[in-house]
């Protein structure tokens, strides 16, 4: 966890600093103070969430209301009104959870089981998932992204912690939350994966896909061996870095075309073949197909599902069937076939878009190696 | 190291061609193609040369092991392993040298296309080479991957993406299979008997996607949509047979199937190859008839493997190699007769064998290998196949094969009659075929084996199939001399072709058959040629119900269609939920949550 915890602190420094560069390059239908304003509150929400991550501090919850503060400011300075009303609400629950675990409840077992409740609800679990499509409908992309990779980094940390604290004080306890968490997993694999085969709208198409992911992460944490936790942590980087590459082309199309859903796309990979080699890369590790860093990840859990639920882990090949068939369907439908659109100009940022997009997609080829030498390294350590 | 390097110079090979890939000269990336395939093909050579003097070896990159699943990569030369490999680089030297010529007329997507080829080359070898089934699966999605790519290759059209995502989806999910059967594998390799019965029907959905046989054969006549090297190397050649290697490859890790398990295979074979056959009848498009074809003869080797005897494993195994050859030869013949005519259609083409006789000559040796005609390698394999399975007391088996076979020959004689006999139509007068010179060079090197293997089928017999055999702790086949004069059977028979063909060829150019002249009125005669349409008229008609109903294709989308209806339902009844009660939803959803844990945990301190 801590050789992790500093490369996800350099993520999240990346993650920043690329949308603090496009909000302030890009987001020119906003003025230049406004901006400013928002580059000041990005500065706070990355400072905020590197303290939640890496602090042990009872003023831990400074940190974490900094942080919900600086979304919801950054939120109506966007004048993203309905998306504020819906975060209000979600980190409002969120907060009284995280207060009660923390200061209330404190390192009792109750304690934990709220705090593991907060950080599920921060994830977009079965049954409180529907929020993060919802608000990504009524954000930009590069906000969705941020929103949705500092969520998953930052909370997932947290709930890893909760569940090694649970493991470590209360084995008996968790023991009987093991099961629950699998089966939360895989409700929230199976719903995710459901509504994102029928989702036209790309953004909300994304958000559901991250729910369709946080499945197989709270099912690692389920099972909780060394195999389904490195699975866990693989997926959960890939997911990320992945997702984040996503979001950047769903911006980009969005922007030149001026268009939201599947089904107005069409044959743009003759115009942008980069973007088409950077979803595809990116939807193929998603995917978990081999070799992609994704593959690895799955396997790890399958293994370990299969291990501990024997055949039921066909339902886990089903969920990733249906991811397979949802994001080869996305890809197709905006990058292959006759073009329905007319490509347009592409201004200077754009160029920088693209760039990410494809250094996203090497980055995932990279990490095939990276992968499978991480897994070697840790293993060779565990034993 | 020689087996891990027949891998990497052609993934290195891949790279070049990538990193490359705005080179927009077809011959730059076709060459390193030509030349990173014949080294692996030498390599190969190499490795078959020691194994052959020194035995079985490994080469391995160890990675980690957990608990009792390794993920060391190790090659390892066996007989089965080299066998698969050897036939694959063999034919992939061919396509590649094919390829170079056959993509000049393309744009754009060199690059692309080799990067992919070469990529796929090296998964397959990688997949027969691998001794290790995690990363055989890596190899088998690999080659799917690679082969979806392909496919698309046309991006902008319609039909080739559809057909892209259909190969990719129907093949990809039912890899799954093969995943399952691994992990059941691995996860207890003392007594993985447990799951025997799990594993083989896992992996039997691998095997019947990947190599196309009957429910799941669909997705290969649409496949078809793509350059004609990507259908001759995939689609006939390596990709189809990579199901026919994991059969044979867990024969062996399993030491055989149970007698239930056999039954399956060989009367899913037998059936596989007579829906085949049938749906190719029908074919107007002449690459679709050879996907159809391919269904057909793949389901001889299931079939053969089924029979579970030396000689049925033989049969079925030669005849992976034959159909390597024989089909690769018919997609590269294909492929000229649509470069020279500019359409796949039977119904456009005619008269092409005086503008092509060389292209006729290679047809006519693909035809009768497929065909099972005495004197080429098909018939041997075959001929294996019809004795293997009355040897193990399935005659009804043995009669469906010969069945099948007829129908094969009836299917190519229909091509032979309508697209190079009759009279030569207007369009394709100027055809000449001095500008295929390099195409049928590469056609040639797959024709050559068809004859030799046809006359002297001992040569493969005893150097690669036998050992195979024997390795599988089973008797070797013997095809001597003196108890099957199969040598002189197939020399009669290629002297009587030839003497066929001589006085075709010498009869038609010296014209002595009289045409009477029939007065037209002044007004230029219009060319009728039979077109498929004519010869298969009756069969169409007479089997309407099966092609209607007997698709499983239909089956398959309404079944999908089924699932995809149920599942709509949910998904509006949840965004119904998202629009109206969202708040609600959100706080019930919490409360849930909670209520779950607490109860889970009533009564622990």
């Amino acid at each position: 966890m801590e050789n992790l915890s500093s490369f996800l602190t350099w993520l999240i420094i990346i993650i920043g600093v690329i949308c603090g560069y496009v909000y302030f390059v890009d987001f020119k239908f906003i003025n230049l103070r406004k901006r400013l304003w928002i580059l000041l509150v990005l500065f706070f929400l990355i400072v905020s969430n590197l303290g939640v991550l890496n602090l042990e501090s009872p003023y831990l919850i400074v940190f974490e209301l900094a942080s919900i503060v600086s979304f919801l400011v950054m939120f109506l300075v966007l004048g993203y009104l309905k998306a504020f009303k819906i975060l209000v609400l979600v980190e409002g629950i969120y907060f009284v959870f995280l207060l009660l675990g923390r200061h209330f409840l404190e390192t009792t077992l109750e304690g934990y089981v709220c705090l593991m409740i907060a950080f599920l609800i921060k994830l977009a679990v079965f049954p409180v998932f529907l929020w993060l499509p919802i608000l990504v409908r009524h954000l930009d992309a590069i906000t969705s992204a941020l929103l949705i990779c500092l969520f998953e980094i930052v909370d997932f940390a947290l709930l890893l912690k909760v569940c090694y604290n649970l493991e470590k004080f209360y084995p008996q306890g968790f023991l009987e939350i093991k099961p629950m968490l699998i089966m939360l997993g895989i409700f929230t694999l199976f719903i995710g994966a459901i509504l994102a085969f029928f989702e036209g709208h790309l953004r909300k198409l994304l958000a559901y896909a991250t729910v369709d992911d946080t499945g197989y992460l709270i099912i690692s944490l389920g099972i909780f061996s060394c195999s389904s936790l490195a699975g866990g942590v693989i997926l959960w980087i890939n997911h990320v870095i992945a997702k984040f590459g996503l979001f950047f082309i769903v911006y980009f199309i969005e922007k030149v075309y001026k268009r939201e859903t599947l089904k107005e796309l069409g044959g743009l990979f003759k115009g942008y073949p980069d973007l088409a080699f950077g979803f595809l890369i990116s939807a193929l590790t998603l995917i978990g197909v081999p070799p992609f860093p994704g593959f690895w990840g799955k396997l790890l859990i399958y293994q370990e599902f299969f291990k501990n639920l024997g055949l039921l882990s066909i339902l886990m090949i089903v969920g990733s069937s249906l991811t397979l068939i949802y994001f080869v369907k996305a890809y197709h439908q905006i990058f292959l076939g006759s073009s329905i659109v007319e490509r347009e100009e592409v201004k200077n940022f754009l160029d920088f878009s693209r760039l990410l997009v494809v250094f996203v997609g090497i980055f995932i080829l990279i990490g095939v190696f990276i992968t499978i030498w991480g897994i070697s390294y840790y293993f060779k350590k565990v034993f | 190291m020689d087996l891990i390097a027949i891998v990497l110079v052609l993934i290195l090979g891949a790279f070049l061609s990538g990193i490359f890939f705005k080179i927009r000269k077809p011959i730059f990336h076709g060459i390193l193609s030509v030349i990173s395939s014949f080294l692996a093909f030498i390599l190969v050579i190499k490795t078959f040369w020691t194994y052959s003097t020194k035995g079985e070896f490994f080469n391995k990159i160890s990675f980690f092991t957990i608990g009792n699943y390794s993920f060391d990569l190790i090659f390892k030369a066996d007989p089965i392993n080299l066998f698969f490999a050897l036939f694959g680089a063999y034919v992939s030297v061919g396509i590649c040298l094919y390829s170079v010529k056959y993509m000049v007329h393309e744009k754009e997507g060199f690059g692309r296309f080799y990067f992919f080829i070469q990529l796929f080359i090296a998964s397959y070898l990688g997949l027969t080479l691998s001794e290790n089934l995690i990363w055989s699966y890596v190899f088998f999605e690999l080659t799917g991957l690679c082969s979806y790519q392909l496919i698309a290759f046309w991006y902008s059209s319609d039909i080739s993406s559809y057909s892209a995502r259909k190969a990719f989806l129907m093949t990809h999910v039912a890899g799954y299979g093969f995943l399952l059967a691994v992990i059941m594998m691995y996860s207890n390799p003392e007594n993985f008997w447990i799951y025997q019965d799990f594993i083989l029907a896992f992996l039997l959905i691998a095997v019947v996607a990947k190599s196309v046989q009957w429910p799941l054969f669909t997705w290969i006549p649409y496949a078809m949509n793509a350059p004609t090297p990507v259908s001759a190397l995939l689609h006939a050649a390596c990709l189809v047979k990579c199901g026919v290697y994991l059969l044979i490859k867990f024969y062996f890790l399993l030491g055989g199937y149970p007698l239930f398990w056999q039954n399956v295979l060989t009367y899913l074979g037998i059936g596989s190859s007579l829906i085949g056959v049938l749906f190719a009848l029908k074919q107007d498009d002449i690459k679709k008839l050879l996907a159809y074809h391919t269904v057909s003869q793949i389901g001889y080797m299931v079939s053969g493997i089924g029979i579970g005897t030396s000689l049925g494993i033989a049969a079925g195994i030669f005849h992976a190699l034959n159909h390597a050859l024989f089909k690769g030869l018919l997609f590269l013949v294909a492929g000229i007769l649509q470069q020279a005519t500019l359409t796949r259609s039977l119904s456009l083409m005619g008269g092409l064998s005086s503008k092509l006789p060389l292209t006729t000559f290679l047809y006519i040796v693909g035809a009768a290998s497929i065909s099972g005609i005495p004197g080429f390698n098909g018939f041997v394999s075959k001929w294996m196949f019809y004795q293997a399975s009355l040897q193990a007391g399935h005659p009804f088996v043995s009669i469906l094969g010969l069945f099948v076979s007829t129908l094969t020959l009836i299917s190519f004689l229909k091509v032979f009659s309508t697209a190079f006999l009759g009279t030569s139509v207007k369009p394709y007068q100027t055809i000449k075929e001095k500008h295929y010179r390099s195409l049928i060079l590469g056609a040639f090197s797959l024709a050559i084996p068809c004859i030799v293997l046809g006359i002297y089928p001992q040569l493969a017999i005893n150097f690669l199939v036998n050992p195979l055999i024997c390795f599988l702790d089973l008797p070797p086949v013997s095809l001597k001399l003196d108890q099957f004069p199969i040598t002189l059977i197939g020399l009669i028979a290629l002297t009587f072709i030839l003497l066929l063909s001589m006085g075709y060829f010498l009869l038609r150019h010296k014209s002595l058959i009289k045409e009477s002249y029939l007065f037209t009125g002044g007004k230029e005669e219009a060319i009728v040629n039979p077109s498929s349409e004519d010869v298969i008229f009756e069969i169409k008609t007479q089997l309407k119900t099966f092609y209607e109903k007997g698709d499983p294709d239909h089956w398959l989308v309404k079944g999908y269609n089924l699932i995809e209806n149920f599942l709509k339902r949910l998904y509006l009844r949840i965004v119904c939920f998202e629009e109206k009660a969202f708040i609600k939803g959100f706080l019930g959803g919490t409360f849930l949550l909670l209520f779950i844990f607490l109860y889970k945990l009533r009564g622990l301190d």
